[in-house]
């Protein structure tokens, strides 16, 4: 009775679940239309991209874009199936992801650096007062596990004068897939390979030492509960749980402290470009960095050419604001902006998209 | 003890019994001691105290019941006592749980937090998760009205029909599946659905993908029960001449419907906090789309994860609130799903 | 005896041919269901073993022995040794901390509750239930791993000569992210599931069987120790086998509050662990086609494990069910 009815009315339900599916709006394809844009990838970048979708949507109310940092690999996967209007990425795709990302997008796929940030070490050991210096063979040393008690005599020699407590040192690293593991990791690879052995990766399974943690806002989180704790992440993590940064020992000799000038210097030195024409993927070398050394370049994945000329319009609309004044809304949130001559360059290979 | 104890040829029918103040007095006995024992031994901390106290007080109690009331009382005690710790015990995470979503839920909560969206962006402190509800119900709807149906239908499938190779090989798969990390769902849902069949994201995929995990708790709890209704009902109801399909469906699941209905809600609240699955194949939105089948959607879990790990401290904020809606929405269903299987309940049951 | 309402009107007595056919229509309809049940699982399990085969070609060690997990193109080395001890001892420990308490917690709701708290319990625990797994991770990250290492010092001092529990290292004063702090966030996790579909089950006990009991003189644990328990038995492991299922899959919860080590490690209380399911959310995102093909390796480990554990509950209900049930069916 009651229930043959409530069966009943489900069934109809699902037939006409699976009726309206097969027939209405399953949008095959990219989800991006001439109003709006749901890109994916690059957790780096996640916070600028939300804050330039929410100024732009102030200034166009008619557009929506949101995007999910659902890591750099996720993009490139789905900008090369074609499945999304652009990715955030922290590094550069491969020929054979270039191709496809070519043919899914029915022309050339650029592409195009849009952001640049830094990788801070952050610790949590409140009797020091000043940020410690440290050069990469230390920091090197203590993700290693080769260096385990603040007071070890290499980081006191660096640190003439300052009182450093016999605390052990907690490592917290990422056990998820990061760029930001990807960057330190190509940092210490180029400049202390011969304490660093784990080479570059996103991700290591065998850490020497310390514990992991989900997400940079996890790696933070541990080592605000922990004396002692020290992690890698974004400048802002430090900055929300009140954790010192360390100044890293730069090109030029001297410790450098990280900050967004800093930063911007590391890109102008250290980035060069490798692509040819619009196509702006470049290389980091982390031994000409002046500035802050553990410093990146974060890229969009775009297609010169996009198939719903609305949408391509929406896109080129949207990075020609992030590269201009959405520059601005960099330094609050720990993002350096480009340096001039790269933006400008970023500006045009944009302006060229349709 | 009463002046006017039963005998029977000199011998005391009433069996010995402790006091009723014996509780109290053990339990502030029990206190007293563990304070001294804290004083004396380097034992520190409330929560070490309390442990102690209470095993000390169980301790005591059994003791002078098997000593005074015999051995099958004490037992009976030692039970009573297990199953109030156990309760106890269950309480007690719910309140954690419940309080800490509370005291970091409560800050953002708010009317125009439950109706707004997401476009002020991760720095304003305005902002709200009517969108991402708004997903989360559609999502989990389309997924339970398809998952319902047919779990009950292969639950019977398997106990009323089930002495065929087909039935164990369908038992076997739906044992399989019950451990599914869900991640596994969302990646086959993305592989077949949003691939291969070249579809977009939208809130369909992912509700065909809690879908997947729905089933196979709904099967199983809703086979348990079905086995569990009486042989003697089924009978009864063969003899009065009533076909096989109307036993099944008026007799033998009305007597189970409390526990499929369990079964349900226990599938809804596992589906309606999956994040990695949705993620992968609804993808996100900040604005609202009404529409499932079309579009990236917003959900509840999904926002929960993005800005719990937000440097932002109004989007971890809302990210609490966004947790603490979500328990809301779940009790809700559970209230409205116990209120309407409550006629069809049994009398006497 | 208990008083069903059976809505057969007399009008179905003269079923007959409407009737056979109905039961022709009606069974089509659940083998119909079958079948698309026995469809799709197939085709997620055929999915996924086509999937997980090119990682397993490239797997350059061992995928049973190796602990660590490099997945990358051109030098695959990665096993399932550590994450298959991580995941088996986390539920373990889940279990045996969450089953007792589940069916207590059913018996007290059932058996010593007053009707009206009966039906508040009952709320009570569903609402454990409602708690979706990010906020479990999330509250595990934030209140109780903090919160955790007095009782990781405290157990390992006192009940340090359990080898489960000692620790060398005294690594159990750290900020614990230790298999001990995730087992509890699964037990707590699944207790729900236990308690309430156990309290389903418990709840159809024949009245009759346990008025005899208590009318022969039975104490009330002994009436439920002879006539509540033994009918319930398989009910109950079917309870139990849905909290292990949750226990062996649960993704996110885990990977908030386990600390990602690939190592076997025995210390229960140091920091250690990692289950299948967390190193599949962990490394998903930014893994390539090897690695995500390995990922999906170690599901379907995970899927042949819980795949044995519930054909050898089904045994046992099996073997115990059917002697049961003809006593009281």
């Amino acid at each position: 009775m009651k229930v043959s009815l409530v069966m009943r009315t489900a069934c109809i339900a699902t037939v006409a679940a699976f009726g309206l599916a097969a027939c209405g709006g399953g949008s095959g394809g990219s989800s991006g239309s001439s109003s709006s844009l749901s890109p994916q990838g690059s957790t780096f970048q996640q916070t600028l991209e939300q804050q330039w979708a929410t100024k732009y949507h102030a200034a166009h109310p008619g557009a929506q874009i949101t995007y999910s940092g659902t890591g750099s690999t996720a993009g490139i996967q789905q900008f090369t199936a074609g499945k999304i209007p652009f990715a955030g990425s922290d590094v550069t795709m491969t020929s054979q992801e270039q191709t496809q990302a070519n043919s899914a997008c029915g022309s050339t796929a650029l592409t195009i650096p849009i952001t640049s940030g830094g990788v801070a070490i952050m610790y949590n050991l409140p009797s020091v007062s000043k940020p410690l210096n440290m050069s990469a063979a230390t920091v090197a040393g203590i993700f290693m596990g080769k260096i385990t008690k603040w007071n070890d005599p290499q980081i006191a020699s660096e640190n003439p004068g300052v009182t450093l407590p016999s605390t052990p040192i907690s490592v917290y690293h990422r056990a998820d897939g990061s760029g930001t593991t990807d960057v330190l990791s190509g940092f210490l690879t180029a400049t202390a390979s011969s304490v660093w052995t784990l080479g570059v990766n996103k991700e290591f399974s065998n850490w020497p030492t310390g514990t992991g943690a989900t997400g940079s806002s996890g790696v933070a989180q541990g080592v605000k509960s922990t004396q002692g704790g020290i992690t890698y992440a974004e400048i802002t993590y430090a900055k929300q749980d009140n954790l010192q940064t360390a100044a890293i020992k730069g090109a030029n000799g001297g410790y450098v402290n990280i900050s967004n000038a800093a930063v911007a210097k590391s890109i102008q030195s250290g980035f060069s470009i490798t692509g040819s024409g619009n196509n702006l993927a470049g290389s980091l070398s982390f031994t000409q960095m002046t500035g802050y050394p553990i410093s990146t370049v974060s890229y969009v994945l775009v297609c010169s050419k996009y198939k719903n000329t609305g949408e391509g319009t929406l896109v080129r609309n949207y990075l020609t604001y992030a590269l201009g004044a959405g520059q601005a809304e960099g330094p609050a949130l720990g993002f350096a902006p480009l340096p001039s001559s790269l933006d400008s360059k970023a500006k045009s290979a944009v302006a060229s998209i349709t | 003890m009463s002046t006017t104890t039963p005998e029977l040829g000199g011998v005391s029918l009433r069996q010995p019994s402790l006091p009723a103040w014996s509780l109290a007095a053990t339990a502030i006995g029990a206190v007293l001691l563990t304070l001294l024992l804290f004083a004396v031994t380097g034992f520190q901390g409330t929560a070490d105290f309390l442990v102690v106290a209470v095993l000390l007080v169980v301790l005591a109690i059994t003791a002078a019941s098997w000593l005074v009331e015999g051995r099958r009382k004490a037992i009976d005690r030692i039970a009573t006592n297990f199953a109030l710790v156990s309760l106890i015990l269950t309480l007690l995470p719910l309140g954690f749980v419940i309080g800490y979503v509370i005291k970091r839920g409560h800050v953002r909560f708010g009317w125009s937090f439950l109706t707004g969206d997401a476009s002020l962006g991760p720095n304003a402190i305005g902002g709200g998760i009517g969108h991402a509800i708004l997903g989360t119900l559609e999502q989990v709807a389309i997924a339970t009205v398809i998952a319902l149906p047919l779990g009950v239908l292969v639950a019977i499938f398997i106990t009323e029909y089930g002495e065929n190779r087909m039935a164990t090989a369908v038992r076997f798969l739906i044992d399989v599946m019950t451990g599914i990390p869900s991640i596994v769902a969302g990646l086959f849902v993305l592989a077949f659905w949003i691939i291969a069949l070249d579809q977009g994201f939208s809130g369909f995929a992912a509700s065909m993908a809690l879908t997947i995990i729905e089933v196979p708790i709904i099967v199983r709890t809703a086979e348990e029960m079905i086995r569990l209704v009486p042989m003697a009902l089924r009978e009864a109801s063969y003899a009065l001449g009533i076909p096989k399909w109307k036993t099944v469906l008026r007799v033998v699941l009305p007597t189970a419907a409390t526990g499929i209905t369990t079964g349900v809600m226990l599938a809804i609240a596992r589906v309606i906090g999956e994040t990695a699955p949705v993620l992968l194949v609804a993808g996100n939105n900040f604005y609202f789309n009404k529409n499932p089948f079309s579009g990236d959607q917003a959900s509840l879990p999904v926002y929960i994860f993005q800005n719990a790990e937000s440097p932002s401290t109004f989007n971890v904020q809302r990210a609490w609130a966004a947790a603490l809606t979500l328990i809301l929405i779940v009790v809700v269903l559970y209230v409205a799903a116990r209120l309407l299987t409550r006629r069809n309940r049994l009398a006497g049951r | 005896m208990s008083t069903v309402e059976t809505t057969a009107d007399t009008a179905s007595l003269r079923a007959g041919r409407a009737g056979r056919r109905g039961d022709a229509v009606f069974r089509g309809l659940t083998l119909a269901a079958g079948a698309l049940v026995f469809v799709v699982l197939g085709a997620i399990a055929i999915f996924l073993v086509i999937k997980a085969i090119p990682s397993l070609r490239a797997d350059t060690t061992s995928f049973w022995t190796t602990k660590t997990w490099s997945a990358a193109v051109g030098e695959a080395s990665f096993g399932i040794a550590a994450l298959l001890f991580g995941t088996v001892i986390t539920s373990v420990l889940a279990l045996v901390m969450a089953v007792p308490i589940g069916v207590g917690v059913a018996i007290y709701t059932t058996e010593y509750a007053p009707r009206r708290i009966a039906t508040v319990l009952g709320y009570l625990t569903d609402m454990l239930a409602a708690v979706p797994s990010i906020v479990y991770g999330l509250w595990g990250l934030y209140l109780l791993l903090p919160h955790l290492t007095g009782l990781q010092v405290f157990l390992a001092r006192y009940l340090g000569w359990i080898p489960l529990f000692s620790d060398p290292d005294g690594h159990a004063a750290l900020f614990s992210k230790s298999i001990f702090g995730a087992s509890i966030v699964l037990a707590i996790m699944i207790l729900p599931i236990i308690a309430a579909v156990s309290r389903e089950v418990l709840r159809q006990v024949d009245p009759a069987h346990k008025e005899a009991a208590l009318a022969l003189g039975a104490t009330r644990w002994e009436m439920v120790r002879v006539a509540v328990l033994p009918p319930s038995r398989p009910g109950i492991i079917s309870a139990t086998m849905l909290g292990l299922g949750r226990a062996l899959g649960e993704t996110i919860a885990v990977a908030l509050v386990i600390g990602d080590f690939f190592t076997i490690n025995w210390h229960v209380l140091a920091p250690s662990g990692n289950t299948i399911a967390a190193n599949i959310a962990n490394l998903f995102g930014d893994a390539d086609s090897i690695g995500r093909s390995a990922l999906i390796a170690s599901g379907l480990v995970l899927f042949v494990l819980t795949l044995a554990v519930n054909l050898a509950a089904r045994y046992i209900i099996l073997r115990s069910g059917t002697e049961e049930r003809s006593a009281v069916g």
